[in-house]
């Protein structure tokens, strides 16, 4: 898992990769605060997730309630299905031409 | 758990509704029924339906909807129950009855018959049932239409989706278990139209754990699956989670169940419940209606207890929900009958063993054991007559399905007759009951097809025209006594004569006496139907009645006046098992009396011992009592020193009648436990079965009955 925050146009972005299940929660809700209080907007970028499960997909859900105005970029086929499957498809980024496994 | 386990008891208990079904039509036709009849008859009906879709038996649940949206009407006073109707709805209780017995008999597949009936019977329903009712496949796609009923909580859901409500714990995460999978299973059985997770629990992202679980899950799913395939989704994740599985059409009042177990705020989780499509706004405004008290408490056990096996169990008690459904279900206890059987058998044993040790302590003359044994013997007794006392059943259940019998073979043979039922309370043992149907329904038969008479020659011979027939139970000396009577013909001495004449049962010379008649109909082939019906007449039945009854240690008289009616008077002991007897000696042999068919003892008047000038019968303070010998009934050997003793005299009496019985010594009284005889014996006259004394020793049980006409045949030839 690795995550990679990088901050342009005055945006955070997080990109999230690999596997986001109960092995990594941990580490990325670690990650997820470390950001600082003041961080601008956060995009979380799920579009390089290869897997997903409850863990994370909870994980996503506390982080885009509790980071300031942050919303979903990217999402990949496991990440769109499993936000589908729960009855999230409100939380997907409208137009994702991007999204997939690459 | 197994589904399956569950349903021999949703079969006992839908089969138990049907019967209530039943009466409730009767007596609606009979005009007896009021409202609460009707709304008692709607009740068996969607509790049948409710629980038949918890377990998948689309047909029953099907069929009953249709029946149900009849009766719904009938409740909401939009239709009456008039004679068709009323035939219409037992036919269609029949018809369940069916679908319940193939359900039984695991009958996979269609049946051409059995589908014909239901079509015809749906077809005939269906002028009753209005458009917005309509049968259950149609009944989803027609959802927005359905009006809403007055029927507050009572009524069913529209949804023809299975509504599935996940509670995952906190652990199921570190148990290795991804709740998103189970959910993707459940898709595979179907679509899943509608999911809302639950994110009440999930906190702020500081506060997280990540390895915990904090989600929960609604769904509406849309699949044929049965409840089985869908509870079985979750076999492994059933310690890990809170599970609710709720049927289509469920009733409202199963979603209020579930919501209160699940919530505080039922009205809130509610709310998800219409966002995934499971309920409409109204219906969940009507579920969550505080329901009439009635409803409450009288909405029958399996709606509420079946769902309840596999799933609620795990649910956490709702605080304070519905507790007065919850008393009335602690009050009964349905229970294996084999289990009360061994539970018997060895309460026999014990009574066997406790007479064992009681009789060691009197030959050991230690007084403190004699006392110690005195008080365990009390106790035996005690637990003997309590746990006899649990397979008593009250003979009304077997009364009461004669009234269907009666309306019907009434209606066959074109008479109007009414049953009247007196003592439905009488209790007797389980088996009896049920042994005892099939005797008792052929002599109501007989009584219907023979006893009454055409309704023009009743009234021609000054009886109303309508025929009575009377079913009584009432307990008498030590056993019980059921009468089957009829205002009808009466028997015809001179037809049966000479039908026995005929027959060359008895010779044209001899003078018998009425009752005498009466028993020839008892014997094998005899019938005096002078035209055969399909209902009776064939001649198979006198016979076998009297078998049966006499196979339960019963025996079967008649009393008859023609004209006026005719009684068949059946006597059965309480039980089988265990009686209170009184143990007697003749030579070396020890035999039982049953204790309620002994009167007194007294000694033999020296006179009588003398065997060269027997008498049979002596003069018992002004009354003549006719006894016999016990050793020479038997064919006993005489006595050790050659000499018969025959010093005492056991006074009997017997379905109304007294003798004596000659015996040597007297023991007293002893519990005895029924060990039936082998078959070997089982031609034996005058011996009901045995038993074993505390000495090991094997003591015979005397059929007082059958003895004393054993002894009267002999003394006859």
């Amino acid at each position: 898992m690795s995550l990679d925050i990088a901050r342009d146009d005055g945006q955070t972005r997080v990109r999230f990769s690999d596997e986001l299940n109960i092995y990594t929660a941990a580490a990325v809700r670690d990650a997820l605060l470390a950001l600082p209080a003041d961080a601008p907007p956060c995009r979380l970028d799920l579009g390089d997730v290869i897997e997903i499960d409850c863990a994370g997909l909870q994980l996503v859900l506390a982080a885009l309630r509790s980071l300031p105005a942050s919303t979903l970029e990217r999402c990949s086929a496991p990440v769109r299905d499993s936000l589908t499957l729960c009855g999230f498809e409100a939380l997907l980024p409208a137009a994702d031409p991007s999204s997939g496994e690459q | 758990m197994d589904i399956d386990q569950a349903i021999p008891t949703f079969l006992l208990e839908a089969r138990e509704l049907l019967e209530q079904m039943e009466d409730g039509l009767l007596q609606i036709e009979n005009g007896e029924g009021d409202g609460e009849t009707v709304n008692a008859i709607f009740r068996a009906a969607h509790t049948i339906k409710g629980s038949a879709g918890i377990f998948g038996f689309d047909e029953v649940v099907g069929f009953t909807h249709t029946v149900e949206n009849v009766l719904d009407r009938v409740r909401g006073n939009e239709l009456a129950i008039d004679r068709p109707l009323a035939e219409l709805l037992l036919a269609s209780g029949d018809h369940i009855g069916t679908l319940l017995q193939r359900v039984a008999d695991k009958a996979h597949g269609h049946d051409p018959v059995v589908n014909a009936i239901g079509h015809d019977l749906l077809g005939q329903l269906a002028r009753f049932t209005t458009a917005s009712t309509l049968p259950v496949p149609v009944a989803a796609a027609a959802a927005p239409a359905a009006a809403p009923t007055a029927s507050g909580s009572d009524d069913s859901a529209v949804t023809g989706n299975w509504h599935v409500s996940l509670r995952f714990s906190h652990e199921v995460l570190q148990h290795g278990m991804d709740p998103l999978s189970f959910i993707r299973y459940l898709g595979s059985l179907g679509d899943i139209e509608g999911i809302v997770t639950l994110q009440d629990a999930l906190p702020a992202l500081g506060e997280l754990d990540p390895e915990t679980c904090y989600l929960g899950f609604e769904l509406s799913l849309k699949s044929e699956a049965s409840h089985a395939d869908i509870d079985g989704a979750f076999d492994f994740v059933r310690d890990d989670a809170t599970i609710h599985i709720l049927p289509p059409h469920s009733p409202l009042r199963a979603y209020a169940d579930m919501l209160t177990a699940l919530s505080p705020e039922p009205a809130s989780l509610g709310e998800v419940l219409v966002r995934c499509g499971t309920l409409e706004a109204a219906e969940l405004e009507r579920a969550l209606a505080p329901a009439p008290v009635a409803t409450t408490a009288l909405v029958p056990v399996i709606a509420d207890d079946a769902p309840a096996l596999p799933t609620l169990i795990d649910a956490p008690p709702a605080a304070g929900s519905k507790p007065a459904r919850d008393s009335g279900r602690a009050k009964t206890l349905r229970v294996d009958a084999d289990k009360l059987d061994q539970l018997i058998n060895l309460v026999g044993e014990l009574v066997i063993a406790g007479a064992g040790a009681n009789m060691i302590a009197g030959q050991l003359k230690a007084r403190r054991m004699l006392e110690a044994t005195a008080t365990m013997a009390r106790l035996i007794e005690e637990v003997r007559d309590s746990t006899l006392n649990l397979r008593m059943v009250q003979i009304g259940e077997t009364f009461n399905r004669f009234q269907r019998v009666v309306r019907d073979v009434a209606r066959d043979l074109g008479k109007d007759i009414r049953l009247v039922i007196n003592g439905a309370e009488t209790e007797l043992d389980k088996t009896m009951v049920e042994k005892i149907g099939d005797p008792l329904m052929h002599l109501v038969r007989n009584a219907m097809d023979h006893g009454i008479e055409a309704a023009e020659l009743r009234v021609a011979r000054g009886k109303p025209a309508q025929g009575t027939i009377r079913l009584d139970a009432r307990h008498d000396s030590g056993g019980v006594l059921i009468e089957v009577s009829d205002d009808g013909n009466g028997l015809n001495r001179e037809r049966i004569l000479k039908k026995a004449v005929e027959k060359g049962l008895v010779s044209p010379q001899q003078n018998l006496a009425d009752e005498d008649v009466y028993k020839l109909i008892f014997a094998p082939g005899f019938s005096t139907a002078e035209q055969l019906s399909n209902i009776s007449g064939r001649g198979v039945g006198m016979d076998v009645v009297k078998k049966n009854i006499e196979a339960l240690h019963g025996s079967i008289e008649i009393d008859s006046i023609e004209g006026q009616g005719s009684t068949m008077r059946i006597r059965l002991p309480l039980t089988l098992a265990i009686i209170d007897g009184f143990l007697v000696g003749v030579g070396d042999a020890s035999f039982v009396i049953p204790l309620d068919q002994v009167v007194e003892c007294i000694e033999l008047p020296a006179g009588e011992r003398q065997s060269g000038q027997r008498r049979d019968y002596l003069n018992q303070r002004g009354q003549i009592l006719p006894y016999a010998r016990l050793r020479d009934a038997l064919d006993l050997p005489a006595g050790k020193d050659g000499r018969n003793t025959d010093r005492n005299l056991v006074v009997v009496q017997y379905g109304g009648k007294r003798a004596g019985l000659v015996v040597d010594s007297l023991h007293g009284e002893i519990q005895t436990v029924i060990k039936p005889l082998g078959r070997v014996f089982s031609r034996v006259q005058g011996i009901s079965g045995s038993t074993i004394l505390g000495s090991g020793a094997v003591a015979l049980i005397l059929d007082v009955p059958r003895l004393m006409q054993q002894v009267t045949d002999r003394a006859a030839a």
